[in-house]
């Protein structure tokens, strides 16, 4: 139950603190891209470095931030293949839709028409994924 | 003071993002996998699931933090999104920015694919950066190329107009 409240509660504050920086990562690197603007790039920086700090000092606090720091991945030549595609996928596709997904999340409350119905393909996109992407990948990653 | 208030918000929401994931990882059992405390793609896929699972009796892919109970990140998103457009009055409806309704919609479901082909958001995927997955900083790299490509694409079919 723990883990649900604390969801809400990370929600609502990267929520505000989105909705009051416009802080989004794929429009960071577009902004930075075409017009040299570090603005919403910087957020990118934060995150990875606020993280980092977190982690680390949680850990020292006795937090329990498990197998930190994780350098050693065991994974499939196929899933390493499918994850570079899906990265690649998901900076195209994000540009092209003016913003990350968190970026739509905030956007549609501030009463954006195109965020609500990309939220509404994007909730169709998991379901699909899961009752038919995943059986059409395993059957590449199997073959 | 011009940390909260000038040119450097959207670095201030990063690190209190960031911060902020560390610490419900920490001490509020979100974890496994390792680096979940937020993601944009993860918990609304284990919100969905979590919803089909208990419905139908399937047993669709979640989180293990999230099996029991479901992950409300989105409406806490929703809510701190809400709360913070309408006291600088930014909540009115309107068009854009991408047009039409099908072509938003079109991009929104093929982000959801290749992002559970990944498994992760932008966000996320720089907290595993942050937490030593060497594979999710080449998977953000490859986030990167993707949306340079768009840019040059965009740009190419724009003739240029976009480029400053």
């Amino acid at each position: 139950m723990t883990a649900v409240i604390a969801s809400i509660l990370i929600g609502i504050i990267a929520g505000y603190a989105g909705q009051r920086s416009r802080f989004c990562i794929v429009s960071g690197i577009r902004d930075f891209y075409l017009f040299k603007d570090w603005y919403r790039l910087k957020g990118l920086f934060g995150l990875i470095s606020g993280a980092f700090l977190g982690y680390l000092l949680f850990k020292i606090l006795g937090g329990d931030i498990a197998g930190f720091p994780m350098l050693a991945i065991n994974e499939s030549l196929g899933y390493w293949v499918l994850s570079i595609i899906g990265g690649i996928g998901i900076g195209f596709f994000s540009i092209l839709s003016e913003g990350c997904p968190f970026r739509q999340h905030v956007m549609v409350v501030e009463g954006r028409q195109s965020a609500l119905y990309y939220l509404i393909g994007f909730y169709i996109g998991i379901v699909y994924f899961y009752f038919v992407t995943i059986k059409i990948m395993d059957l590449v990653v199997l073959a | 003071m011009k940390l909260i208030t000038g040119t450097n918000k959207a670095l201030l929401a990063g690190l209190i993002i960031g911060i902020s994931a560390a610490l419900i990882q920490a001490y509020f059992d979100v974890q496994p996998p390792s680096a979940n405390g937020f993601c944009a793609i993860g918990h609304p896929r284990d919100f969905i699931n979590w919803s089909i699972n208990h419905s139908f009796g399937l047993n669709l892919a979640t989180n293990e933090g999230f099996k029991v109970y479901p992950a409300l990140t989105v409406f806490g998103v929703f809510a701190g999104a809400y709360v913070a457009a309408y006291r600088n009055h930014e909540t009115h409806i309107r068009k854009g920015p991408v047009p039409g309704a099908l072509n938003p919609a079109i991009l929104g479901f093929l982000v959801a694919n290749f992002g559970l082909l990944w498994g992760a958001c932008p966000i996320r995927t720089s907290l595993l950066t942050a937490y030593g997955n060497y594979m999710a900083a080449i998977v953000l790299f490859s986030i990167v190329t993707g949306a340079i490509l768009a840019c040059i694409w965009v740009n190419k079919t724009t003739k240029g107009a976009i480029n400053l």
